[in-house]
This record gives C-alpha cells, structure tokens and sequence, in this order.
C-alpha cells in the first residue's frame, strides 16, 4: 500500500506533509524549500519559485491566486472583483465557469491547480523513493460543493485519487491534536500572505463541524510588508526628495529589506535597516540608513490588526457563541508568528493561543495527519509510548548508572556489561532504579534481585550483562547473566511507566532542583571510588612485590594509605584529591622500580618464549563487550 | 449497556487470525518506514553536510552587494575593487559561483528573477537580458539567490 500524502494547497503558497513513524513531516520541495510558491507558467508548466521569478516579464501569462477562481462562476461578485486587479485574463468557459485565458488557450483553475498538485506529487515521490497516489487536500471552510469538488478534480488532473477533501481549520485543529480532547469548541485565526479566515470549530464524539466561519479574502502578510515599505519609502522622500518607489531596482531592495526587518521584529524589539548606495542624489550617492521599533511596526499596521477583528466578531455573531465558550485558539498563516498578533487574539478570547507548531506548515501536517488516520497508520502507532523516566541501577558508590534514558519510545532494550566491584566477588546485587537523580538512594526502587555463583576471580574480571527490555505495555523485565558460566537470574518489574503525571512531574522537578548539589554529590562519589581504587592497588602492590619492595618506600605507603583512609571517612573532596595524588605519586615511584626489574624479566622470557604470546591475544571474550567502569555494587 | 457477544470458536479464530493480520502488517510497515527513513537520514545528512553553510553565505551576499554599489557610485574605487576581489575568491573557495551572464544573455527563469521588463528598441531581441541589477549565485548545485536581470519585452 502506497502512502498517502496531505497537502495545503494555498491562495500564495502551497505544501506537502506525509506521516512518518506516527508523525507528520513536511517534503522539501526540490528547491529545498518546505513551501512552493502557487505559481503557474501554464504555457510552459513551470510551477513555484522558477514560474515567479518571471512574474513580472509575463504578467499575462504567469498566474497566481488560482484558488480565488475555483470553481465559481464567472459572474460571482468576488470573481467580477479580483479579475479587476490580476494582471491575467479571466474569461467566462464552460457552463459560466471562471476560466482563465492565456495565448488563447483556456485553462480552467482546476487545470492550474493540477499543476501545483503535479510538482508536489513529484517532489514528493523523489522524498519518499516510492510512487505517490493519494492525497487528502485541504480547502477553506467557506467553499462550497463546486469549489471543493473543482479541487478534487485538480487531484485527479494530476494523477491523485483525493481520499478526503478537508477543511483548513480542522488540519490545524488535527495538527495540534485537539481531536483527542473531550468535546470543546475551537476559534482557529489564519492570516496568510494574501487572505484572512477565521473559523469556529466545533467537536463532537470526534467530529469537527464548521459552526461559522468568516473572513476577509484581502487582507495578509503583504499587505503588512506593503505598510513598512511605504513607510521607509515616504521617509526617504521627505529627506532626499526621492521617490524610491518608482525606481523598481531600489524598490525590489526595499521589498527585501521590509520583510527582512517584519521577521526581524517578531524576536527583537528594533531592526536595523540598512541599504547603502540605495540611489543616486543630485549630489552624489544616498544611503538608506533607519531603525524600525517593534512599537513603530504596530503603529504602522495596527489598522490592519484591527482589521482582522471585524470578522472575528461577525463569524462568533454567526456561531452563536459567546466569546468565553471559545475553548481553544489555534493561529495559523506566517503572519500570526507577529507578537501583537497573539498579543490581540490572546486579549480578545482572554486565553492564550496555541502556536508552536510552524503556523506555515501546521495546514499541510494537519492534512497528513487526516491521511495517517485513513491508512490506519495513526491510530495504531500513536499509541507507542515513551517511558517518562530513566530507567537504571545502582553501581558502586551509591551511584544510578542509566540503561534506558527517559523519553525512549518503547518497546525497546538496553544491556549494557558490568563487572564486580570487589576480588573475588562471587555475587553481584541488581537494584533497579526509576528516576532522574544521579544518586541511587534518590530515586525510586523498582526492585533488586541477586544473581551469584560468579566464579571467584580479581575485580573487574568477571563480565556481567544486565539486559532491560521495556515492552509496549510498560512491563519491565531485568536479567542478569555472568557471561563466563551463562549463569542468569531475572525480575520482572510491572508498571514500570505507570506513574501517574503528577509523580513523574514531581520527580522531575526534585531533579531539577538538586540538579546542583547531585552535582557535587556525585564528585564526591567519584573521588571516593577512585581513592579506594587507588588504596586497592597500592595495598595490593605491597602484597604481591613485599620482598621487592625496600623498607623505606614501605613505610611511606603505608603511612598515606592510613591518611588516605582517615580522610575517607570525614569526605571533605579537595583534601581526598590531594591525598590520593601524595598516594599515587607514592606508589608510582616504587613502580617503577618493579616495572624496571619486570621489564628485564620478561625480555629473557619473550626472547624463550615468543610464540606462546600470540594465542593469548586472539582470545575472543575478552574482546566482546565494554567493562562499565562503574561496577555493580557488592551485596 | 454493553452487550456481552458469545463467539462460537470459529469466529474467535478469525478474529484472532484478522488481528495477527493487522499486527503483521502495522510490523511490516513500521519496519519498511524505518529502512526508508534510515536510507532518507543519510542523504540527508549528506545533503546538510553539504549545503551547511548556505544561510550564512546566503546572508552575507548583501554585504557584497553593497560593495558592488559603492563602486558604481564612487570615483576612485581601486581598494574597494580589492575588497571585492577578496569577497569573491573568499566565496569561490567555498564551493560558490557567480552565476556568469551579460547584457545580451537569454533570460533564464532557472537562474535569473526579473525585477522589470522594458520596450525592446529597434535592434534588440524580446526575452533578452538588458540589464544585470543585482548578481545571484550558485551554492555547488543549488541556487543561491537568482540574478535579478532587467529583460527586453
């Protein structure tokens, strides 16, 4: 079964979203962009970035704004307005349909539309290296029967069987996952590049019902870059006497610029425009040099915020709903990305707003999400969870050594080898711990369980492989098993996820709150076990070299292991540090006199005995898996 | 409420066997979507590599720019004609070209964007370039920033 796609197809720009493992993800389009301009060369079938960049030679020929003509009539009021102002030919075809003309052949919007599919689908199938063949499309929640089925017949035009034509506020209300929620009512507030919609949503036992929608099918983004471009063209004017705006060189710098600094400002309270050699004055060159407030930029549109409200009031009017039953407020459209945009619809529904999703891509990831439901890919993969907290064990010192981190999707499994802390170790204690907080005691047990019989050997040596495997249902099982006798014990730990939000809100917070001194704690931790393995070697060393060590040197270490010792106890870290350093400098001393003696030894004993090294080399366990420097803890 | 269904053994079997049905291929497609997505992260990845840099570079075009301003506005230029020798070799380094074209090239929406068109005078061929406002550059293969030309209409 091929993968169904869902697509935004939009009045300026157009994308594509698939689900992926559970989630949307949004196609770049072969530009690289995850947005396509929806821009036709119908002549030649050029589509995006490459068709606008032409706009301007072909006016007649390029065309754009395709959605405001489907599937109207030629003589609707709204198709009498706007082809007064596009710059290409709008003509009345078949049945009195909207048509548009170009080099005398006509081309209905759905045949236009169908391009845009076309390139999407292209993108598409080169993202996903498999045919493309479905699509679930999105449409305004204003069209009627003909426009949704002139954009249903656009997909099947380009070669798309549209499983689902869907309304725009209901992807983005899908995107955010409302649709989980009980029943509630949804205001979604989309200012794109060229239009304003405003939709009042309604759920219910899963289905979202349009109760009113409203607009303004002249009011966006542009209009926005239009007031910041007559701004600093007017100041300019007034300095220099020059009217940057006829120059069209001047004015593409001041496009850019504008837009540059409105993006500027929605992170930043002042941008810095700055265009040298913007034009030629009458006393040489003129530079274009001014700062933008963010407080000036409200100034200037906040005719058109306001604008935006007018709507808003009349489609609550139609809706029958009172402004507090609003439960959720969803922004769509580039231009909601503007502070005193939320700043506004946050004060008139006197909630905060939803944002965080990309407000250009939450259509296109809605619509793939409608898509996932109908290929059964959402239902059953959303339902994989991630465990809320790090799963671990105690290893020496007290400390939680982490197998599995939090936030892993599960089911999944960890292992990880440990050794013996201790010579001779012949048990190893498993004590599984759940919590975030570096120090064992810390977080919470799960459990613990025993796993003995290690066959008696120096610490470190004997390799234990401790597997957790989490499974979809949240049952953790833990076994241990010595990997030299195959030796194994096991627990199993249920509802090992199964903490309730409130808990594991609060063991994160207690983590994040000792965040510091667990810091230190564990320092002191770690410079505990490094004295003791540092008194474990040099008592060792005295033991096994006492004849080849001299009385003196003795003495010496013996006198720091004590001090070493005693201040073990009191934990101060700085003194320990220092100690274990008199200790090893110590010890290193003595060492290389062994290492001297040793050395001598084995040059006659490699020189007998050459052959016999190599099979010791090759030995395959001791190659297979990394020793944990932390080791389990003694029993 | 819910009505308890008795199922004979018969149709328990089907409806085991539906849902191991199910469960095989929600695994063969969870297992397919990783292979891809494997397969899809490394071209990324080489693509990431590979176009890094391309937003600072984008970025700093208009520093150049304006170099390119300030030496068809000044009179003696000969140090900022260094500077933007050293900006270009600097970009060429890193893998950017200029996008090379003249008065007299054929538009090409692939690499050019036009800002204007104007009346081709006798002489002059239509859907030509006039004009060259503004340079635009190629990222290895990508475009950077179209050429913005002026083209005779």
């Amino acid at each position: 079964m091929t993968k169904i796609v869902g697509i935004d197809l939009g009045t300026t720009n157009s994308a594509i979203a698939v689900m992926e493992g559970g989630e949307s993800k949004m196609i770049p389009s072969s530009e690289g962009r995850n947005i396509v301009p929806s821009v036709v060369d119908p002549i030649k079938r050029v589509v995006g970035d490459v068709a606008k960049r032409q706009q301007v030679l072909k006016p007649e020929q390029i065309i754009f704004s395709i959605k405001r003509l489907m599937g109207r009539r030629f003589d609707d009021k709204s198709v009498q307005k706007d082809k007064e102002w596009l710059p290409y030919k709008v003509i009345k075809g078949k049945n009195n349909l909207a048509v548009v003309e170009v080099e005398g052949k006509e081309y209905a919007p759905q045949e236009i539309s169908a391009m845009i599919l076309s390139k999407l689908k292209k993108d598409a199938e080169n993202y996903l290296g498999e045919k493309v063949e479905e699509a679930v499309i999105t449409v305004p929640a204003y069209f009627d029967d003909s426009q949704r089925q002139a954009t249903k017949e656009a997909g099947e035009i380009a070669g798309l069987k549209v499983k689902r034509i869907l309304n725009e506020p209901t992807a983005a209300a899908l995107a955010y996952g409302l649709d989980k929620k009980h029943s509630h009512t949804v205001a979604v507030y989309d200012l794109g590049g060229g239009t304003f919609d405003i939709t009042i949503l309604e759920l219910d036992e899963g289905v979202y019902e349009v109760k009113a929608t409203n607009g303004d099918t002249h009011l966006g983004g542009d209009d926005f870059d239009q007031k910041i471009i007559n701004f600093l063209a007017d100041s300019f004017k007034k300095e220099h006497n020059i009217d940057l705006k006829k120059d069209k060189q001047a004015l593409q710098r001041l496009r850019e610029a504008a837009e540059k600094a409105k993006i500027e400002l929605s992170t930043s309270s002042d941008a810095e425009i700055n265009l040298p050699f913007i034009t030629q004055g009458a006393d040489g060159p003129l530079h274009l040099v001014t700062k933008l407030t963010r407080a000036k930029l409200e100034d200037l549109v906040s005719d058109l915020v306001l604008k935006s409200f007018e709507p808003v009031k009349e489609c609550l009017k139609d809706s029958g709903k009172e402004k507090s039953k609003i439960d959720e407020i969803i922004l769509v459209g580039g231009m909601t990305r503007m502070p005193k945009i939320q700043e506004e619809v946050g004060k008139f529904f006197g909630k905060e707003p939803h944002k965080g999703i990309n407000p250009d891509e939450v259509v296109a990831a809605g619509a793939a999400i409608q898509a996932g439901i109908l290929m059964g890919d959402v239902k059953d993969v959303l339902l994989l969870d991630v465990t809320p907290l790090t799963l671990g064990l105690e290893t020496l010192g007290g400390v939680k050594t982490p197998l599995i981190e939090r936030n892993t999707t599960i089911p999944t499994s960890k292992s990880q080898v440990f050794s013996t802390a201790a010579d001779n170790q012949t048990q190893v204690e498993i004590h599984v711990l759940q919590g975030e907080r570096p120090r064992a005691v810390d977080n919470k047990s799960l459990g613990r369980f025993v796993l003995d019989g290690i066959p008696p050997s120096p610490r470190g040596v004997p390799q234990v492989e401790v597997e957790f495997d989490l499974d979809a249902d949240g049952i953790l099982k833990v076994k241990a098993k010595d990997k030299a006798t195959g030796k194994e014990q096991s627990i199993q730990i249920k509802g090992a996820t199964g903490l309730s939000e409130e808990e594991v809100e609060k063991m994160k917070k207690e983590a994040e709150e000792h965040a510091e001194e667990d810091k230190k704690e564990q320092e002191t931790i770690e410079i505990k076990n490094q004295a003791e393995t540092v008194i474990y070697t040099a008592e060792k060393t005295l033991r096994e070299s006492k004849d080849k060590i001299k009385k003196e040197d003795k003495k010496e270490i013996e006198d720091k292991i004590k001090e070493l010792k005693e201040i073990l106890e009191k934990g101060e870290k700085d003194e320990i540090t220092t100690k274990i350093e008199e200790l090893s400098q110590s010890l290193s001393k003595v060492g290389e006199v062994l290492n001297k003696e040793q050395q001598e030894k084995e040059e006659t004993k490699e020189n007998n005995e050459l052959d016999k090294e190599e099979p010791a080399k090759a030995d395959p366990n001791k190659v297979d898996g990394d020793v944990e420097e932390g080791e389990v803890v003694e029993d | 409420m819910v009505k308890k269904i008795k199922y004979n053994k018969e149709d328990q079997v089907k409806l085991v066997e539906n849902r191991v049905k199910l469960a095989e291929d929600q695994m063969k497609r969870a297992v397919a979507d990783y292979r891809n997505l494997q397969a899809r992260v490394i071209r990324e990845k080489e693509d990431f590599a590979k176009y890094a840099n391309s937003k600072l570079i984008t970025a700093f075009l208009p520093v150049r720019d304006a170099l390119v301003r300030a030496i068809d506005h000044l009179e003696e230029t000969s140090g900022v004609q260094l500077i933007l020798k050293q900006f270009d070799d600097t970009l060429s380094q890193e893998g950017v070209s200029k996008i090379e074209l003249e008065a007299g090239s054929k538009f090409d929406p692939e690499v050019m964007e036009a800002i204007d068109g104007i009346k081709a005078e006798s002489g002059k061929k239509i859907g030509v370039v006039a004009e060259v406002l503004r340079a635009g550059f190629k990222y290895k293969e990508r475009v950077l920033r179209p050429a913005e030309v002026r083209v005779y209409t």
